[in-house]
């Protein structure tokens, strides 16, 4: 087929006509290859120079390029016309983008681009995925402290509750490990008689960091009483319990607290067999506690 | 407000030259910028920035995971996004990942300047 010049003259005469920003486009050179009025009236004369460049403001093709999307296996027009949106951060407005290829009339096969300018709608949808935004983070706001004791900042009973519920019910089903820490404070109410409850809440706090500092991401923490913590320690065996029980049990004992200077404290461990629920679990738990507190505190429990 | 150091993550070099400016004329100081998501882990770790921007699009790892991953090692990280994508999956997705704002382009200098501060005072731990 012969096309004559005329004919992409026509098309040209056409693309003055729509009241739109329009752009041919090289699809292989990505050179910009014919603008109408009203887009050189708005963007200066661009022909000749990289669309992703002097339209864009990208040092190379951009991601969002649909030009693959536009042509064949064998690099033809498929007819397709792709629609998008798209900020152009150049004059920072939004588009609403028709693209098509064609055979341009001497043979090269070209983009061509219709912008709308969506700025004004985009205005309204923006606004409101910031609302969205701004009530997912009060949600959040919200679910973080009706999960968390509020001194601490560790998991209050009401969570650590669920969340051992739901870890017990993981390890069952997955037949994995799953052990757990119980935690009592040795001597506390002496703090509180000897210095004061907000000395004694000071202790808890430091207490609380120090557990943060030497568990793992995975493990959970929660206030379970006054001066009472349990840690759940997911994929971990009696052994493994027993090391970080030990760990943490120094390093209270090595710390130095920033009033009471010495403060130790008692640990329970058990681990979950196929008999155990979460009830028994924490009956093992407190057992083991109860025997560090009866054999001289400051140890981890049978 | 005191000076912070910010992070800017954006593939858009034009992008992040805008923002970087409206942050000196606030005071700020812009300690590094990155253009992709695995640039951005790496870019925080060195620097440990006071406040991170945040695109979502880029090219290896998308803005979501980067956020993901730096807070995993660092939970008080504070990181806004700043993005073209207002659909609300992807709003709470980021929300999700532990962003603490969320701002769509074109970017206002008044916006980012109040959020900025918003998320500072909520979530930042030593104010001047």
């Amino acid at each position: 087929m012969v096309i004559t010049l005329t004919e992409g003259d026509l098309f040209k005469a056409l693309f003055d006509v729509i009241p739109y920003s329009i752009y041919l486009a090289d699809i292989s050179s990505l050179k910009i290859l014919y603008m109408n009025k009203q887009m050189i009236k708005q963007r200066g004369n661009l022909v000749g120079r990289k669309c992703y460049k002097s339209i864009y403001g990208e040092p190379k093709q951009c991601l969002f390029c649909k030009n693959s999307e536009l042509i064949d296996g064998e690099r033809k027009p498929n007819n397709k016309m792709i629609v998008f949106e798209c900020f152009n951060p150049v004059d920072d407005h939004w588009y609403q983008l028709h693209e098509k290829a064609i055979t341009w009339p001497n043979g090269d096969i070209v983009k061509y681009a219709i912008a709308v300018n969506i700025s004004e709608l985009k205005e309204t949808q923006n606004r409101l995925a910031e609302a969205h935004a701004q009530l997912a983070l009060k949600n959040r706001e919200l679910e973080r402290l009706s999960a968390t004791d509020h001194l601490t900042q560790a998991y209050n009973r009401l969570k650590i509750d669920e969340l051992m519920r739901e870890e017990v019910e993981r390890a069952k089903r997955y037949q994995r490990v799953l052990s757990i820490i119980m935690i009592d404070i040795d001597h506390f109410k002496e703090v509180n008689d000897q210095y004061g409850h907000q000395t004694g809440d000071l202790v808890l706090k430091e207490i609380v960091s120090i557990i943060n500092e030497n568990s793992r991401n995975i493990d959970f923490l929660g206030r379970w009483g006054g001066e009472e913590f349990i840690i759940v320690c997911p994929e971990t065996d009696i052994t493994g319990v027993r090391i970080m029980a030990e760990k943490l049990r120094q390093k209270i004992e090595e710390f130095n607290f920033s009033i009471v200077k010495r403060k130790t404290a008692s640990f329970g461990v058990a681990c979950l067999t196929p008999e155990d629920d979460e009830e028994s679990l924490i009956r093992k738990a407190d057992e083991s506690l109860y025997f560090a507190k009866n054999n001289g505190r400051n140890r981890v429990g049978n | 407000m005191r000076s912070l150091n910010i992070l800017v993550v954006d593939d858009s070099q034009l992008t992040t030259k805008k923002i970087a400016q409206m942050l000196t004329v606030m005071g700020h100081h812009l300690v590094a910028s990155a253009k992709t998501g695995e640039e951005a882990i790496k870019q925080y770790a060195k620097h440990k920035p006071d406040f991170v921007t945040m695109d979502i699009t880029m090219p290896d790892m998308d803005g979501i995971e980067a956020t993901k991953r730096i807070l995993k090692e660092n939970p008080d990280a504070l990181i806004m996004m700043v993005t073209s994508h207002g659909q609300e999956a992807m709003v709470l997705d980021a929300i999700e990942a532990g962003a603490k704002g969320y701002l769509l382009k074109p970017l206002q200098a008044e916006k980012l300047k109040a959020n900025i501060n918003e998320i500072y005072e909520k979530y930042g731990d030593n104010i001047d």
